[in-house]
């Protein structure tokens, strides 16, 4: 990419500083081998050597997960490729709402992007010096609960061909067994990662059943925790630190079934996003770009990849981009990683009220363990919460009020209680939006 | 702790939700004249979002669950299990707790033939319960009954001498589907809780109407059915203290219970899935899922308001008339939505019904009541019950009872 002129793109949108000249390879690529893309682009009336500007790459349509799962496999990964290809990937997302999606990539692709997301954070380089990243997961089963989260799996049974063990996992988080929690922290005592790739929400209700257990980890020392899968609250970014103590590296990636790492967080705490590997945009509904700090939807090109690329993928997630350099001085842009958009709000006036923003209104409260912030088929917004004890009246009060007044004046009840489900992906949400008229966003 | 909205909610009127354009029964009319529907204890009417989310299975994604891998399979089962935690969360307790059957008449059922009782352990139950729970314990062990008092409630003293002969199990009717009386149930539960005994609820009559809180109640399974509360008829819930479903052996083995199967063994699978051998009633499940959002959204406030207030209205009503009985207590003790009654000098009560039904639109039910040896000991054989639920209006109550005052005086009532 060196060499090529930097995209520039409009005012208001200073996210990516991948090269055109790298974007018009990928399209032309794209155009060259996959069916799909031919008829993509010629449904538009694209041919690959118009893309010149940031403003052409904009004409041609955005893509998203349905693109991709209709023409699976042969519309979008490219000939000569097939499962089972030693250095071919097999990545599903199971996709909660009917979504789900199977890609291919190369092994080394993701490893570079992997590598060049974990470069921002000087804490996290150990992994990169290592000999071997031991990788244990903790987080949603990605399948069926009748195999994936069968209770009588082995380790063996559950480890990935690169090496990686995922831990035993339950699909409705809170009333996950004893025995299984027991077990899960027992084989990574056994195992002995030097990375733990962790849902934050999975991972915290984890530690603190080892904490209530007596359970033990000889030492944490040579260990990062690497969060994905779900926003990282204050909430439990609080429990996990408190439990591993400040010497644990604990950082905020955002990976995707479908692209693995899109962004991580430097040692400062702040977002970087992965823009030596994709070119990305923060769109709109229509398309159009927004100007940093309004929240819009991350939109993805994919940089070399040779094997199932990806043009203008709406990933579905919502940013909020910074304008100013962050000093840890990595030069790939910062942003606030929001929340999936399907799990967001419309304040009155369309604009949105994320996960992220619902956090900040919960706030960090000692007491506080879980909770969800659900809208329900009617439109009722109830807040319910599960800590340690009996929450203080005030403190539920300022919630409820303070919810309410994000979400333009809605009412919204709260309430405490020792049970909140996860959803059928296993997935635990902090945001749940079932009202038919925004949930279909 | 709950904190309902700051802002204050439109006051509704007590004894009116004004919801009866979500009920599409309750639209149609038979031979000219409009629906009043009495007879809810037996089944409600089903509002529009359940109907819809019944067909919905059948138009859009019918499939089984659990076992795909298309589409249409992960969809069933998302929506199936997503209904299971939508009454998880209605009862307040864990998703792994909510087992799905037919009625509350199965659920009972399994629980007295898995809890592995023998015929000389005991069970105490009620007098005025429901068939389904007196027959179950009947067949697995020795049932005694608790007496009601003088003031026709249930008979504490009795009941604490009961418990003295320490009993396995306390089987309780929460509320009468006779009588329409609530039982102390906080108060039994603990104290059949201090005596030792496992505390299993029929829950089927009030549930719909009063909302039960699985995080504060010491019931150890509760039993009730969907048709009862808006929901669809062929699917009901079994709750079960997680670790006592683990331990209730399954009344049906076969496809989808197991994990694991040899040619000489199998290993069941976690529960509540090894309770639900079978394909399951997927559609009904859903439809619950929806009935309980539609309770959920109306709120437990305002459900629980209308329903002492249609209560009332009833008793009022019957008491109002001298040539009416009510059964039951009608002082000092709580009271759902319905009147059981009886008629002195009009021996066919069927008749009555009959003619609300046919002259008038207002659907009552007459007999035993799936309660026989309670109606039998204190009434000529039958009872007319008129029950009320979410969409019955204070003018239903007015239209009923004076058409029960024409019908009932042509027919031979006295006084």
């Amino acid at each position: 990419m060196q060499g090529s002129p930097a995209v520039t793109p409009p005012r208001a949108f200073q996210l990516s500083n991948a090269s055109i000249d790298a974007v018009r390879d990928e399209v032309e690529f794209a155009h060259a081998e996959l069916p799909f893309f031919r008829e993509h682009l010629g449904g538009a009336g694209i041919e690959p050597a118009d893309i010149r500007s940031a403003d052409d790459l904009r004409r041609i349509p955005a893509t998203s997960k349905v693109h991709y799962r209709t023409h699976f496999p042969s519309g979008v990964v490219a000939s000569g490729w097939r499962v089972g290809d030693p250095m071919v990937t097999r990545l599903q997302s199971s996709g909660t709402e009917g979504d789900r999606l199977v890609t291919l990539v190369h092994t080394w692709t993701l490893a570079e992007r992997m590598a060049t997301c974990l470069g921002v954070n000087d804490r996290l380089r150990f992994l990169a010096d290592a000999e071997r990243i031991r990788t244990a997961r903790y987080a949603a089963p990605n399948c069926s609960d009748v195999e994936c989260a069968n209770p009588n799996s082995k380790m063996a049974d559950r480890m990935l061909e690169d090496g990686t063990l995922v831990l035993p996992v339950y699909h409705d988080l809170l009333v996950t067994p004893a025995f299984m929690l027991d077990r899960a922290f027992g084989e990574i005592r056994e195992f002995a990662p030097n990375c733990l790739y962790v849902d934050p929400i999975h991972f915290s209700h984890l530690l603190g059943h080892a904490e209530r257990a007596g359970l033990q980890h000889p030492s944490w020392e040579g260990v990062a925790v690497l969060t994905s899968y779900s926003l990282l609250t204050r909430t439990h970014r609080r429990l996990i630190g408190r439990m591993l103590g400040p010497d644990v590296p604990v950082a905020n990636v955002v990976a995707m079934s479908e692209l693995g790492f899109v962004a991580a967080e430097c040692t400062y705490g702040r977002l970087h996003v992965n823009t030596s590997d994709f070119y990305v945009e923060l769109v709109d509904e229509a398309g159009a770009a927004v100007p940093p700090g309004t929240a819009g939807e991350l939109c993805i090109t994919t940089i070399g990849d040779r094997l199932s690329p990806k043009i203008r993928y709406r990933t579905g997630d919502l940013y909020r981009a910074h304008e100013d350099p962050c000093r840890c001085g990595s030069p790939m842009p910062t942003a606030d990683y929001l929340g999936r958009m399907r799990h967001s709000f419309r304040a009155p006036g369309g604009a949105w009220v994320t996960p992220a923003d619902v956090d900040a209104v919960v706030g960090e409260r000692e007491w506080l363990r879980n909770y969800q912030l659900a809208r329900g088929s009617s439109g009722r917004f109830v807040f319910r919460c599960i800590g340690a004890g009996e929450p203080p009246e005030d403190e539920l009060r300022d919630i409820r009020d303070g919810l309410g007044h994000l979400l333009g004046g809605a009412r919204v009840r709260a309430e405490a209680t020792g049970y909140i489900p996860a959803e059928r992906s296993g997935k635990f949400l902090t945001c749940k939006n079932d009202y038919p008229e925004e949930a279909a966003s | 702790m709950i904190l309902e909205p700051a802002a204050g909610a439109p006051a509704a009127q007590d004894a009116d939700l004004r919801i009866e354009d979500d009920f599409p029964v309750l639209q149609r009319q038979i031979d000219g004249r409009r629906i009043v529907y009495m007879d809810s204890a037996a089944t409600t009417l089903k509002p529009r979002s359940v109907i819809r989310a019944v067909t919905g299975y059948y138009e859009r994604y019918t499939a089984n669950i659990h076992r795909g891998k298309h589409r249409l399979a992960e969809e069933a089962s998302d929506r199936y299990e997503e209904a299971r935690y939508r009454v998880a969360t209605f009862l307040r307790c864990q998703g792994n707790e909510v087992v799905f059957v037919r009625n509350t008449t199965e659920a009972l059922n399994l629980v007295a033939r898995g809890l592995g009782l023998e015929r000389g352990d005991t069970v105490v139950g009620c007098l005025d319960a429901h068939h389904s729970q007196v027959l179950p314990w009947r067949e697995a062990a020795t049932l005694h009954t608790t007496r009601l008092g003088a003031d026709g409630g249930v008979d504490l003293d009795h009941y604490r001498e009961l418990l003295a002969t320490r009993p396995r199990v306390v089987a309780l009717t929460h509320c009468s589907n006779v009588t329409g009386v609530y039982l102390p149930l906080a108060e039994m539960t603990a104290m059949a809780r201090e005596a030792g005994a496992l505390v299993v609820v029929d829950a089927a009559q009030s549930l719909p109407h009063r909302r039960l809180d699985m995080a504060r109640l010491p019931a150890d399974f509760v039993a009730f059915s969907g048709h009862k509360m808006l929901g669809p008829s062929g699917v009901g819930v079994l709750f079960g203290r997680v670790e006592l479903l683990e331990r209730l052996r399954p009344a049906l083995h076969g496809g989808g219970m197991v994990d694991w199967v040899t040619s000489e063994s199998s290993s069941v699978r976690k529960v509540p899935h090894r309770l639900e051998a079978g394909t399951p009633a997927i559609e009904g499940a859903i439809g619950l899922g929806a009935a309980v959002d539609y309770l959920d959204d109306l709120g437990e406030e305002e459900i629980d308001r209308h329903d002492r207030a249609l209560s009332a209205l009833l008793l009022h009503n019957a008491e109002q008339r001298e040539y009416l009985r009510v059964l039951g207590p009608t002082r000092g003790v709580e009271r759902a939505a319905l009147v059981s009654l009886t008629i002195p000098g009009v021996d066919d009560l069927g008749d009555v019904a009959r003619a609300l039904s046919d002259s008038y639109g207002v659907m009552g039910r007459t007999g035993h009541l799936c309660a026989q040896p309670y109606v039998d000991a204190h009434t000529p054989g039958e009872v007319l019950r008129l029950s009320a639920y979410l969409y019955n209006t204070p003018c239903d109550v007015a239209h009923a009872f004076a058409a029960l005052d024409e019908v009932a005086s042509r027919l031979g009532a006295r006084a």
